[in-house]
């Protein structure tokens, strides 16, 4: 009997069709516990890391954790891990709804997808049925549309994971969208999904997670959900505000970057696009993914006006990227713009961010409009913001050159500094400069620029679990760590990285044990979470990927105004203590002993 | 002085801003405020002896977080700005 | 009248924490599939609604099982004997409301028998979408009207 995981993966060589089922390696399920670690862990064993991400030898794999699946807390989450095409580095998106448990209950923990076809397929599973299927009929379609049309195809109880045109058309930042509108978002895993001209997989199941330890397991994820409960984050504000709640808190303290962060990040229109005003006006209800006790999902309406739509979010990085950092104030653009990210399948972020670039590049004058296609692309314009982000939707026109990302596009035209991304990812909606740890995690985070990390607005904002100022280094290095290793243990396990903001390593840990019966300290598995960290460490040192820094504008243009003006980014003084707390040299590099420790 | 409240906290003060009269520390500001405003408000502003601010609010005076500045005993000047969440997170 | 499973669709994350406890509580394993309790989604209008069986008071599963297995106990259930079953599935035939489900692995029809008088999706729904009360004490429907009469009519408001 297998407890918390199914001990069968699907692996699937598209070049030649075929399909193959096989036991789960138990060894590196230990080691590296599931989703994100296990993922990875399979991925760095089996390719090269000097891969050609687009290319037909990388690999992309679908992964579940322990607890996916089960009624631990927020259980919906799985990862799509593959070399990122954006960055170079290790891909590694995670994604709830509904996908990763009906993954398991069709009695698999993960998918490794080898190869290319040649020719559109998508991969059919119900149960022990496993097949490869064409998907001509597919190609060219929407997330909205390839899912309904599967769901009718195959049955409405299919759950569905599909990449849109986007990842159709190797958009460097293309999602794989699961239940249309929940995305494995950041780092182009759509794009290595399209690439192999696999355009969805569908899967149902009727078989059971069992767990080891049923009476334990049961007190723990009762002790979790009450915690989850009763804090004011995870059991009311997430819930009736959603993740935009914090577009007020992060402007009020100064970290709010406009206009692709040239201008500060103090934006005076913050509140005409925060999660306040979502709520008055255009929330229909709020949702959550399986097994979520939160309810962070945004359902909205906009009316009508130019930009009537409806669909699900925006988050708060997708209200800041098409909102302050292109200085726009109109919510219902912001929520255009987002909806077109879902229906065509990448990530708003990147985007949101590469289009802010592009404003700064043409009123600098090193954009023109002879290069746009005959468009003025200026901050503050929300009309042609969104009109951008159809046009990459559609890999049309100047949208083709905005489907590379902002670091491609300011490096084409000579100005690489004004991409606000770390390894070519573009960083979220958080000045490094009013907060220090936040650009030490930025610098040091092993895919790219990103807030799922390491997350030290907790501590330097919100004051979750310790305040800590966000305008000094002391100490950051340490609580970065911990927070990094934390946050790979959580993505691990297959839980939704939201439950800590009220739950930590003790909660986390007993559900853990509890579902697969380890007697293991809470201070073991939280190593594991390191494991995973140094792993994915020594995949980017191999693949050759750019040392940690950030970009000039955070390290030397002073912020103008706001709690605090006049700061920038002290990383060397933070990255020297990092590498030295993690066990690294001063290089960067884990050292022999710190491998030997994580059996590496 | 100006005084900003967020998310839930404008359904207790109904209210997103107001100019308050000026007071010369935090804690004589939020027993203030909670006397205007009302036992909502002060039973998430305040502990229940009113000595120390709440586990559930964040205060922010001129964007510094007031953990920074001495807590509740953070002295004031009239033309701050203070800014009230409650605790919210998100991401 | 005494304790019912109640359900507020307006309420309703879609998280299936429901079938979760449920499927675990009564196989001792999370699957959906062979829960009591099925949470159906309308995308397009936004809600979900947990569907589970309501113990009726004239049951048809009741009525036309031929072993006599189905029977009603002390809390109300309709509950199903599994040592007098033959497994013939007449009662799932019979329920109107589909509320009758087969164990593909142990071989069984399953239905809601709350639990024993303490429902677990009622205890773990994480929003009260679903919850076990008496429909004529938790009076909260009415409460909820007449709490917004008392705010837009009573003295505080007036004052």
């Amino acid at each position: 009997m297998m407890y918390g995981y199914m001990g069968q993966i699907i692996r699937v060589n598209l070049s030649d069709g075929t399909v193959k089922k096989e036991p789960l390696n138990m060894q590196s399920a230990k080691d590296y516990i599931g989703a994100r670690g296990l993922g990875t862990k399979y991925f760095c064993d089996e390719v090269d890391p000097k891969v050609e991400p687009l290319g037909p030898d990388n690999k992309l794999i679908f992964m579940t954790g322990p607890l996916t699946g089960t009624a631990a807390s927020c259980s919906g989450r799985f990862e799509v891990v593959a070399k990122a095409p954006l960055t170079g580095t290790i891909g590694a998106a995670n994604s709830g709804g509904h996908f990763g448990p009906e993954l398991k209950f069709a009695g698999y923990d993960g998918i490794i997808f080898e190869g290319v076809s040649d020719h559109p397929v998508y991969l059919y599973i119900n149960d022990d049925v496993v097949e490869l299927r064409d998907a001509k009929d597919l190609w060219g379609r929407t997330v909205y549309d390839t899912t309904d049309e599967l769901n009718r195809i195959c049955g409405p109880s299919f759950r569905v994971s599909c990449i849109g045109p986007t990842g159709e058309n190797l958009c460097l930042y293309a999602g794989v969208m699961n239940d249309k509108h929940r995305a494995a978002g950041r780092g182009g895993m759509g794009a290595v999904m399209g690439s192999k001209m696999l355009k969805a997989v569908v899967v149902k199941g009727t078989k059971s997670i069992y767990v080891a330890r049923p009476e334990g397991f049961m007190d723990a994820i009762e002790n979790a959900r009450k915690v989850l409960k009763a804090h004011p984050v995870t059991g009311e504000g997430l819930g009736a505000y959603g993740t935009e709640i914090l577009v007020n808190i992060i402007n009020e303290s100064g970290a709010l970057p406009k206009n692709n962060g040239r201008d500060g990040s103090v934006y005076a229109d913050a509140d005409n696009i925060s999660g306040e005003t979502l709520a008055e006006k255009y929330l229909i209800r709020n949702k959550g993914c399986f097994g979520c006790c939160i309810g962070c999902g945004r359902v909205v309406d906009i009316p009508n006006g130019q930009f009537k739509s409806r669909g699900e979010g925006p988050e708060y990085e997708a209200a800041w990227s098409f909102g302050a950092d292109c200085g726009i104030d109109d919510l219902e653009a912001v929520c255009k713009a987002n909806f077109t990210c879902n229906e065509y399948g990448f990530d708003p972020i990147t985007l949101g961010a590469t289009i802010a670039c592009a404003m700064e590049l043409f009123e600098a004058g090193y954009l023109t409009e002879e290069d746009t296609g005959g468009i003025p692309i200026r901050f503050g314009d929300a009309p042609t913001m969104v009109k951008l982000a159809e046009m990459t939707g559609k890999n049309e026109g100047f949208g083709a050159q905005l489907a590379l990302g902002s670091y491609r596009l300011a490096e084409k035209y000579g100005h690489p500094e004004l991409s606000m991304s770390v390894k070519k990812q573009e960083m979220p909606a958080y000045d490094g400069r009013a907060m220090q740890g936040i650009g030490l995690e930025y610098a040091t985070s092993n895919r790219g620029g990103c807030h799922v990390r390491g997350y030290m607005t907790s501590p330097e904002v919100l004051g979750l679990p310790v305040k800590m100022d966000p305008l000094v280094t002391e100490g950051k290095a340490s609580m970065l760590k911990v927070f990094q290793d934390l946050t790979a243990l959580i993505d691990s396990v297959g839980i939704c990285l939201f439950t800590s903001f009220a739950i930590g390593l003790p909660e986390v840990a007993a559900q853990y044990r509890e579902a697969v019966g380890s007697d293991e300290s809470d201070a073991d598995i939280l190593l594991k979470g390191e494991r995973v960290w140094n792993l994915e460490k020594k995949f980017n040192i191999a693949a050759g990927v750019e040392k940690d820094t950030l970009p000039p504008r955070l390290l030397r243009e002073q912020l103008p105004e706001g709690p605090a003006k006049g700061k920038v980014n002290d990383l060397y003084t933070m990255l020297a203590e990092y590498y030295q707390v993690r066990g690294w040299d001063a290089e960067g590099i884990p050292t022999p002993e710190k491998e030997q420790e994580l059996g590496l | 002085m100006q005084i900003k409240f967020f998310a839930y906290l404008r359904d207790y003060t109904g209210c997103k801003t107001t100019d308050f009269p000026y007071e010369e520390d935090l804690y004589h500001l939020a027993h203030s405020l909670c006397d205007v405003y009302g036992e909502k408000l002060r039973k998430k502003m305040l502990t229940a002896d009113g000595e120390d601010l709440g586990e559930e609010i964040i205060i922010l005076v001129n964007g510094r977080h007031v953990a920074h500045l001495g807590g509740i005993h953070a002295k004031l000047l009239p033309d701050d700005v203070v800014s009230i969440f409650p605790v919210v997170a998100g991401g | 009248m005494g304790k019912q499973l109640l359900i507020k669709p307006e309420k309703c994350l879609g998280c299936r924490t429901c079938e979760l406890v449920c499927s675990f509580g009564h196989n001792g394993a999370f699957n959906p599939r062979f829960a009591n309790v099925s949470v159906m989604a309308y995308e397009e209008a936004a809600i979900c609604i947990p569907v589970m069986c309501m113990q009726c008071e004239d049951p048809c599963c009741l009525e036309v099982c031929p072993v006599g297995a189905i029977s009603r106990d002390d809390k109300d259930a309709v509950v199903i004997n599994q040592d007098k079953c033959i497994g013939c599935k007449m009662c799932m035939n019979a329920c109107p409301l589909g509320n009758i489900g087969f164990n593909t692995e142990r071989r069984q029809v399953h239905k809601c028998d709350l639990c024993g008088g303490d429902p677990k999706c009622a205890k773990f729904c994480p929003t009260g979408a679903i919850s076990y009360e008496d429909p004529e004490e938790g009076i909260d429907r009415k409460r909820a009207i007449a709490d917004h009469f008392k705010d837009v009519f009573g003295e505080e408001a007036k004052a």
